[in-house]
């Protein structure tokens, strides 16, 4: 029973650890955890805890995007060349294109890619659209480079997404910039 | 323009010069036009092309043997009595259709169980279904609104079970079901339909103005739907 435990801790610590630097990843779930180290996705998507020497990332929420429970307050409005705010977890970001959260990239069926196919998240990638034909991505998501990764890794990517722990956490939707809410544009029902 | 070529299907949209003697490629990000009389068009790009054509499997989009049934719905938005000649029957007549299924030799109808579900269901299946169905890239998702003639009353029902009182992966202001029965403004599918900003517009292009008439059509449907409300 000792050892069985003592393999379930191993596996699920070599299952976080990273290739060892200078040695090409071996796996598509190595590969993808490669490519989501390297591409800065925890930047903006792993919500920050406060540690020793400053903010770090929160492992417990590993890429699950900007907490549903944190508040945020209004935007600051930007004068001069300023253009963009960002939140201390960089999780929520305000600019000309109103105010956007990090999504959360869980495999949770209800508020992360748990319902996604390879497909949808290749095409997302691809065209910047919400599982390739729904709403506009929006910044500072930088999709267009992404994008140009291959079939092969953005599949990887997936394939190491498929594999953390799923964190159920509904990310608020975006508010657009001026007048033209879903609120503004609803059709006034019996009128 | 849809091309079949030896590596499967290719996309491209053209734009006419200002002559109209001819038309140049667009970019493949597409592009945004002015137009003469005022405003702009927007001309989708590759991307765009595939966002709807490949929400399915076969990605020609052409009709469905519902759309192409002569027992015509009175009660659809924007119905013309003028295309009541268009019709499977006639295209068997003339030569232009082969091998008709069983099944749709009685003119399909969807089997809904009033005059604006059928419409309203109608109007989902030719609008909707394209992307939302059960086959597509957005299966996972859950939401069905593609008829299938074959199926009858199994697929209104697969509809109806997928739609009503499910709540929404993408809530919209106050609306967190895909369909709350009784209750249009609290409807993800009614609010998307109506709105029309680029983050919550249904369908997300293509569109610049909403359908007034289907949103009206919408709106009975889901009044009728309150005795389905769960207590």
């Amino acid at each position: 029973m000792t050892q069985k435990k003592t393999l379930l801790v191993a596996l699920s610590m070599s299952s976080l650890a990273l290739a060892a630097p200078g040695t090409t990843p071996t796996s598509p779930v190595k590969r993808g955890e490669y490519l989501v180290m390297f591409g800065a996705c925890h930047d903006c998507h792993t919500p920050k805890k406060m540690g020793p020497k400053g903010p770090e990332l929160d492992t417990e929420r590993l890429l699950s995007g900007h907490p549903e429970q944190m508040p945020v307050a209004p935007a600051p409005v930007l004068q001069g060349p300023w253009m963009a705010a960002t939140v201390g977890t960089m999780t929520a970001w305000s600019g000309p294109w109103g105010i956007s959260y990090t999504a959360n990239l869980t495999p949770d069926r209800e508020t992360g890619l748990g319902a996604w196919t390879e497909q949808n998240f290749v095409d997302t990638m691809r065209t910047g659209r919400h599982m390739g034909r729904g709403r506009p991505i929006l910044p500072p998501m930088p999709w267009e480079m992404i994008g140009k990764l291959t079939d092969q890794d953005l599949k990887a990517v997936f394939a190491y997404l498929r594999t953390i722990p799923a964190v159920k956490n509904r990310v608020p939707q975006p508010t657009p910039p001026a007048t033209t809410t879903a609120d503004a544009a609803a059709p006034k029902p019996g009128k | 323009m849809l091309e079949r070529t030896r590596e499967g299907w290719r996309f491209a949209a053209y734009v006419w010069t200002e002559d109209g003697t001819d038309a140049v490629l667009a970019p493949p990000a597409g592009v945004s036009v002015a137009i003469p009389s005022g405003g702009r068009w927007g001309i989708p790009g590759t991307a765009d092309c595939r966002a709807c054509h490949e929400g399915q499997p076969n990605p020609v989009l052409g009709f469905t043997a519902l759309q192409l049934s002569s027992d015509r719905d009175p009660g659809a938005p924007h119905a013309r009595a003028a295309h009541a000649e268009v019709h499977l029957e006639d295209l068997l007549d003339r030569g232009l259709l082969r091998g008709l299924p069983t099944s749709l030799r009685r003119p399909p109808r969807i089997a809904a169980s009033s005059a604006d579900e059928r419409a309203a269901l109608g109007y989902l299946h030719v609008n909707c279904g394209v992307c939302h169905n059960r086959e597509g890239p957005l299966a996972g998702i859950g939401l069905d609104l593609l008829q299938s003639v074959a199926e009858g009353p199994a697929s209104v029902e697969r509809t109806r079970s997928s739609a009503l009182a499910v709540p929404a992966l993408r809530p919209v202001g106050g609306a967190e079901m895909r369909v709350e029965p009784g209750q249009p403004e609290h409807s993800v599918l009614f609010r998307r339909m109506g709105a029309r900003d680029a983050l919550d517009q249904m369908p997300p292009l293509g569109t610049e103005k909403p359908d007034r008439d289907a949103l009206a059509l919408l709106e009975r449907w889901i009044h009728s739907l309150a005795d389905r409300r769960t207590p």
